[in-house]
């Protein structure tokens, strides 16, 4: 058998697309194409559309009209958005700390407490999350309501003669509509610090037990160390769906009683669909603005995240 | 085998992009004459061809009775017209999906009828999207050759009939009406007068239930507008025709021209809502109640007096307790009976025929609307709770109880309808949303006597003024 020297090798080239290099590529983008090409359509487009909206005076029907900086000038004397937007820090400020705090200290318990029932423990906190938020928005509406409501029935148990309509009253209305953010969220944030917490070697707490380390001192100097990691990105998460989100706030009131429980995101959805008997007159490009302002909002708040949280894993 | 592989491939891809092709025909190629030209075309009564095949796409607002209504229309149309059929679309949020077909500019895609509800007219008409309908007043329905629409329609429906630069666009099938609803058996027990005529007997009225202990009216506080638009707006024009002012006020009220929100029809509207305030006539805890729950308490008789719409009937039918009748009023804001005594009302869901689409689709259109009108559709309209748009109407047993009270007090009363909820146009401006936004915010406070109405009003007009001048 005749062999081949190098005199007599094939020098004809393989097609591109038989190189092995070309085929790797096209692979890898033939399996990003799908969730990128959705990204881009669904997410960045829209988006980067809504820059040009917010230069525009638009109501969805008649022709578009350039408006320049126009809606950002009225934007930043809106007494509403700064209203709003008081309202939203409140938010942040509270709901996210309470909420890692009860996950953390029940996930902790779940973790290192054997009890027998823990597996019915879990399912219990984590039965709020699989509800949609509408529904645990009426579930709550009913809870507060002034006549026939479960906690005026609970506070009467103990003598308080209670009447009183929580979602109705300007001074009860906010704090009112944070109990069931922080009621819905804390199942899901317990199951993420459990898996967190099974992965610390149990050798560390036996050593720590060994020193003579009480479990809040093991809670605060090897449990939460070691997870801060998670706890921040849930921080993160929990930061930004409190700017974000308004579903809850718009299903048990709507904004009010007299705009107490407004938000940035609820007056943005107002500004573009809302509907009264004269606000049948969308303005998407105001709507747009806003939108606009709270991105720059949200990114201001992960920098300062990063400024003053930064994320320092602590290696076992 | 490399080869037989490519070319197997190759004529696949072929083959589908030609049925790809071959898929699409023009949207312009329906309801044009394709028939043989030289064959006589058999005509309807009407005038259209009958063996011409015409696909009608419709986009209507859905409630559960309304589909019905709707679909039935359709149904029986085309079992008298077989050559016409619908290709229709139901939705709660109509006005959602027409919007962005109307925004695309894509005349094959948009319906050719479609509901108005959340369109504005006036930017439709301005850019000749919409068919005019005003030569329909002058035509017959199916039923009723020898009567117009206009000599058929209840007394005010064609004077009062919306309109845009002096022609009508959209054609009403159906009228509703809003107003106070309440327990007639209630009322009944207690010797309450379920007729006041002048705003001293309904301040009365409202003392007299209040000394029993149960709350005298109630509201949705979470919906502000329910009391307005449906008890206490058309008492501005109440009082804009006691001071001879109707139609300047109506063309300020329709269009948001100043004074609208510190219209001394208003300011005096709101001074008397203050006033039952401040008397304690609203039930308490009202700026947290939704529609449904202010509703359960009239049906719990733990409040007397309702605002809502005609429909409350049906939709409450489930939670009303047996012997619970409903009973209807407007509020009377008038001081003596020989003035004119007004109640909201106003058509059900009219529907817009868009005008770029072939001559013939646009004529079998205007052919259905008028179907809308015959009596054997206004009758299902009856049997869904909607109050006909004929005053010839035959099947008056069909109403409901609720309704057949409301065509009696209207009658009685000799009420004259206004709809509140129609705006020919509104500035677009941002500082005219924030003027509702704190109308919206402070209507509970103002009318519970909480907050100065007129510091607020004022600062509404405030910010329609803005939106005025940014307008010009």
């Amino acid at each position: 058998m005749k062999k081949k020297t190098d005199a007599s090798i094939d020098t004809k080239k393989d097609p591109w697309y038989k190189n092995a290099k070309t085929q790797k590529k096209l692979f890898l983008f033939l399996a990003l194409l799908p969730g990128f090409g959705g990204y881009l359509v669904f997410v960045l487009y829209p988006n980067i559309l809504s820059v040009w909206y917010s230069l525009l005076s638009w109501d969805g029907l008649s022709k578009p009209i350039f408006v320049g900086l126009h809606n950002y000038k009225i934007l930043f004397t809106d007494q509403f958005v700064w209203r709003a937007m008081k309202h939203n820090l409140i938010i942040m400020l509270v709901v996210p700390p309470l909420t890692v705090l009860i996950s953390v200290v029940l996930a902790y318990l779940i973790t290192n407490k054997h009890y027998k029932e823990n597996k019915i423990h879990e399912v219990m906190y984590f039965i709020p999350n699989v509800l949609s938020s509408v529904v645990v928005a009426l579930m709550w509406r009913f809870i507060y309501d002034g006549d026939y409501g479960l906690l005026n029935g609970f506070l009467r148990l103990f003598g308080v003669n209670a009447q009183t309509y929580w979602l109705g009253e300007e001074s009860t209305a906010l704090a009112a509509v944070m109990v069931p953010m922080i009621w819905a969220s804390v199942g899901f944030y317990i199951i993420i610090y459990m898996n967190a917490m099974k992965s610390i070697p149990a050798s560390l707490y036996e050593s720590a037990i060994l020193d003579g380390a009480s479990s809040m001192t093991q809670l605060f100097k090897i449990t939460l160390p070691l997870i801060w990691g998670v706890v921040r990105v849930t921080l993160l998460l929990m930061m930004v769906g409190s700017l974000k989100g308004f579903d809850t706030i718009l299903v048990l009131t709507g904004g009010g009683p007299a705009g107490a429980t407004d938000v940035i995101g609820l007056y943005m959805y107002n500004t573009a669909f809302g509907k009264t008997a004269t606000s049948q007159f969308h303005q998407y490009g105001y709507a747009s603005a806003i939108g606009m302002f709270l991105f720059v909002i949200l990114v201001t708040c992960k920098g300062l995240m990063d400024k003053f949280l930064p994320n320092e894993d602590i290696q076992f | 085998m490399k080869n037989f592989k490519r070319y197997i491939c190759l004529a696949l891809t072929t083959l589908l992009v030609f049925t790809l092709f071959t898929g699409c025909k023009k949207e312009e190629d329906k309801g044009k004459d394709t028939g043989d030209k030289t064959k006589t075309e058999e005509k309807y009564e009407n005038g259209l061809p009958k063996d011409q095949k015409v696909v009608l796409k419709c986009g209507f607002f859905e409630t559960g009775e309304l589909k019905k209504h709707m679909e039935y229309a359709m149904e029986s149309f085309t079992k008298a017209y077989p050559n016409v059929t619908f290709d229709p679309l139901f939705s709660p949020s109509i006005g959602d999906i027409t919007q962005p077909r109307i925004a695309a500019n894509d005349d094959n895609e948009m319906f050719d009828i479609f509901s108005c509800m959340g369109l504005t007219e006036l930017e439709l008409v301005k850019n000749n999207k919409l068919e005019s309908l005003e030569d329909l007043w002058d035509k017959s329905p199916q039923d009723t050759p020898d009567k117009s629409l206009k000599d058929l329609a209840q007394p005010g429906v064609y004077e009062n009939a919306k309109r845009t630069e002096g022609k009508t666009y959209q054609l009403p099938w159906g009228t509703f009406v809003g107003g106070m609803f309440f327990d007639e058996s209630l009322f009944d027990k207690n010797g309450w007068n379920k007729t006041p005529k002048t705003w001293d007997e309904f301040v009365k009225l409202c003392d007299d239930i209040k000394k029993t202990g149960i709350n005298p009216i109630v509201y949705p506080g979470v919906y502000a507008g329910y009391l307005t638009a449906y008890a206490f707006n058309p008492k501005m024009f109440e009082l804009a025709d006691i001071n001879g002012d109707l139609k300047g006020f109506t063309e300020r009220f329709q269009t948001g021209a100043k004074p609208y929100y510190n219209s001394p029809e208003s300011l005096e509207v709101y001074k008397r809502m203050a006033e039952l305030g401040k008397k304690g006539y609203f039930a308490p805890g009202i700026a947290a109640l939704n529609h449904t729950q202010a509703q359960m308490m009239v049906l719990q008789g733990r409040a007397a007096m309702v605002p809502c719409g005609d429909w409350i009937e049906t939709e409450m039918k489930d939670a009303t307790p047996e012997g619970f009748k409903w009973g209807y009023m407007a509020v009377p804001v008038r001081d003596k009976e020989d003035q004119n005594l007004y109640y909201q009302g106003g058509q059900t869901d009219s529907v817009f025929i868009w005008a770029n689409k072939p001559d013939l689709n646009k004529a079998w259109a205007k052919q259905f609307l008028l179907w809308l009108w015959t009596q054997d559709v206004q009758k299902v309209d009856a049997e869904i709770g909607v109050l006909s748009i004929r005053k010839d109407f035959n099947a008056v047993d069909s109403y409901s109880d609720s309704k057949r009270k409301i065509s009696q007090y209207v009658k009685d009363m000799d009420a004259k309808m206004v709809d509140d909820g129609y705006y020919k146009s509104w500035p677009k401006d941002p500082a005219a949303k924030q003027a509702d936004k704190l109308w919206s915010e402070n209507l509970v406070n103002m009318t519970l006597g909480k907050k100065d109405y007129v510091e607020v009003l004022n600062k509404c007009e405030e910010y329609m003024d803005k939106a005025r001048a940014a307008e010009k």
